[in-house]
């Protein structure tokens, strides 16, 4: 492994990629290590796309949604998360760190939750080893 | 529909022994509609046991039919599945033996346990609702079936053990037959089917009375 | 002429009868029925000895009322539905009536999920009231289920189980009047504690004439401890508690806790003697047979019905 953890963030476009779009123009643009996917809602995050991103060469997967009751499409957020739930499940059973996925719930005006989220992702998954 | 159930990929793992082209063979019907074989899941599966098996050799490759359980739609996989030295089918039993009896050769694994004829209650939850007793009786039972929904498969219920419309064995998830059955024919004015005793069950016409087969003949050349 | 149960000719003699309840052992061991069988030999009319209760392997009602009919006993044989089909229920009541026990308990049975043998098959081929119509078949019209002949003498005095305190409420007389058209000749009913919902259940009984065509024994288990009391109200389905029972027995002194149990059951059936219909009381004193006596004694129902074997 060359340098950074490698990450890929799908974001919804109703608050994650709002919010990586502030931190972007801010001084602390997003790392090169971290590759911003802007989805509809977070809630059309499905397993497969999880799975292939960890499968190309992500380290790690971190899935932004809008926060509890704020879903313009209902319960998109809730299938998200209910969805990373189930990724770290497959990922435990083939022997994979869970934690190599996560969900997170920010707004599109908490660009500096959005960061500090990210940089605590690609810290954690710097302390994991490939196969752990 | 037949309801299944993915088995835990450990136990997938165990399977695949020392293969190394193994095809995953989903079914469109079904298990689609129960989330547990269909084309979505056949596709994961592949992706996380290529995960699972990174770097061993070990190549995964998928597709899906419309229905397992009929050769017709088997035919059209030949090709791909007499490359391969294992197939995982994620079709209920019917499909796994079908698949078995075109493919005789090679190794055809179930990947799913399948459990009963059933219907979703509600997105990511189906219950268990015929049991293919060969006998149906619903109309005195107000559209409700005691063989598959009471614990006991009584005909003449409740038991002592209904508390709170619950059935003492799994209150928590299972109903009791018979007070929905009392309560429906209640709301329907029909509750004197329940004064007539319904005498024991033939079950020669279920699993119980041998393997069973049903033939049309106006429709067998 | 078919020899007719002590028990039937108690009752139909409208006499007040007890009978109690015997659980085999785990085990092949002669000896432990026979202890039990002491306490409650010219005590009770009647011993039912359980089928396999609470899906537990134990020995065979049948074979432990054979041991109780050589005792001098007279035995009831619990028959549930759970472990035996049609062609072995009829069996079984044939063999009965051979061994000389001539009262059958119908029963549906618990199911499996709660004994020791959670991963067998159960069977369920008849229910509680389809075993009650067939052993009348077999004692009155000479025929088993599947229409051939009984050879040979059968009399059976036919029982079943009724639980006044679970749902639907509204139905269970119904269901109740299911079992005696069937031929339940004597109910037993699951243990009462709340005696003021068994006196509606009762009425509700009566309303419909049950209480002339079947006859009734209230079901009684003493209780040895307000822990015991929780549990069972808590974890046994249909089986309600009183807070004021539970009330005195925490309140009891010391180790005084038994006998206030002891004493809420000598209450109780004193109470029961006095409601209409019910003609008997069953004692289900599990595992604590020797207590028995001395509940019949303090409830004044000893030499009752007359010390014959």
């Amino acid at each position: 492994m060359s340098s950074e953890p490698r990450v890929v963030a799908f974001c919804c476009e109703h608050s994650g990629e709002l919010a990586a779009r502030t931190v972007s123009s801010d001084e602390a643009a997003i790392p090169d290590n971290v590759e911003i996917r802007s989805v509809p809602c977070s809630g059309s995050v499905q397993t497969i796309d999880i799975l292939n991103a960890l499968r190309s060469g992500a380290d790690g997967v971190a899935v932004f949604g809008c926060h509890e009751d704020s879903c313009k499409h209902l319960v998109g957020n809730r299938r998200a998360k209910q969805r990373i739930e189930y990724v770290a499940e497959i990922l435990k059973e083939i022997g994979w760190n869970p934690e190599r996925v996560g969900y997170f719930p920010v707004a599109a005006v908490e660009a500096k939750v959005l960061r500090d989220r990210l940089a605590e992702v690609v810290d954690k998954l710097r302390g994991l080893t490939v196969e752990a | 529909m037949i309801v299944a159930e993915r088995k835990r990929i450990a136990e997938i793992r165990q399977m695949l022994g020392a293969h190394e082209k193994i095809l995953i063979v989903g079914c469109g019907a079904c298990v689609t509609v129960c989330m547990a074989g269909g084309e979505k899941e056949a596709e994961i599966l592949a992706a996380a046991l290529e995960m699972a098996f990174q770097d061993s050799g070990k190549q995964f490759s998928w597709d899906c039919v419309e229905r397992q359980c009929e050769p017709e739609f088997l035919a059209p996989l030949a090709e791909k599945v007499l490359a391969s030295d294992a197939v995982l089918s994620m079709a209920c039993g019917a499909g796994v033996q079908t698949m078995a009896a075109q493919y005789p050769r090679i190794f055809i694994y179930p990947v799913l346990n399948t459990h009963f004829i059933g219907r979703p209650l509600e997105q990511g939850l189906w219950a268990e609702t015929c049991a293919g007793c060969g006998n149906c009786i619903l109309h005195l039972t107000g559209g409700i079936c005691p063989i598959a929904r009471c614990s006991k498969s009584l005909l003449n219920g409740p038991c002592g053990g209904s508390v709170d419309g619950r059935c003492e064995v799994d209150p928590d998830n299972i109903e009791c037959a018979w007070q929905l059955i009392y309560d429906r024919l209640t709301q329907a004015g029909k509750l004197h089917l329940l004064d007539e005793i319904m005498p024991p069950k033939d079950w020669s016409s279920s699993a119980h009375g041998g393997v069973r087969r049903i033939v049309r003949e106006d429709v067998k050349l | 002429m078919s020899a007719i149960s002590r028990l039937q000719k108690i009752l139909e003699a409208g006499g007040f009868a007890v009978t109690a309840e015997l659980g085999p052992p785990k085990g092949s061991d002669v000896e432990v029925v026979r202890r039990k069988a002491e306490y409650l030999k010219g005590v009770v009319d009647a011993v039912n000895v359980t089928d396999n209760q609470t899906a537990v392997v134990r020995m065979s009602s049948i074979a432990a009322c054979a041991i109780l009919r050589e005792l001098g006993i007279e035995p009831v044989m619990q028959m549930v539905c759970r472990d035996r089909n049609r062609i072995a229920l009829q069996s079984d009541i044939l063999g009965a009536y051979a061994l000389g026990i001539h009262n059958v308990l119908c029963l549906s049975g618990d199911h499996q999920r709660f004994g020791n043998h959670p991963e067998a098959k159960n069977v369920f081929d008849l229910d509680s009231v389809q075993l009650i119509q067939a052993a009348k078949g077999m004692r009155d019209e000479k025929k088993f289920i599947s229409g051939d002949e009984v050879e040979g003498a059968l009399s059976m005095f036919i029982g079943a189980a009724a639980n006044p305190f679970s749902d639907p409420f509204e139905f269970r007389v119904r269901r109740l009047a299911k079992k005696v058209a069937a031929g339940a000749q004597f109910i037993q009913t699951q243990c009462v504690y709340d005696l003021k919902k068994f006196r509606k259940w009762m009425e509700m009984v009566r309303d419909v004439g049950l209480h002339e065509r079947t006859h009734i024994l209230a079901g009684i288990t003493p209780l040895k401890s307000d822990g015991m009391a929780r549990y069972m109200r808590d974890h046994v389905a249909g089986i309600e508690i009183p807070d004021e029972l539970i009330r005195r027995l925490r309140s009891a002194a010391k180790g005084k806790a038994a006998a206030e149990g002891i004493s809420i059951a000598v209450e109780a059936i004193q109470e029961m003697r006095d409601v209409e219909g019910v003609h008997g009381v069953h004692l289900m004193a599990i595992e604590w047979e020797k207590r028995v006596p001395e509940i019949v004694e303090r409830a004044g129902l000893m030499s009752r019905n007359g010390e014959d074997a």
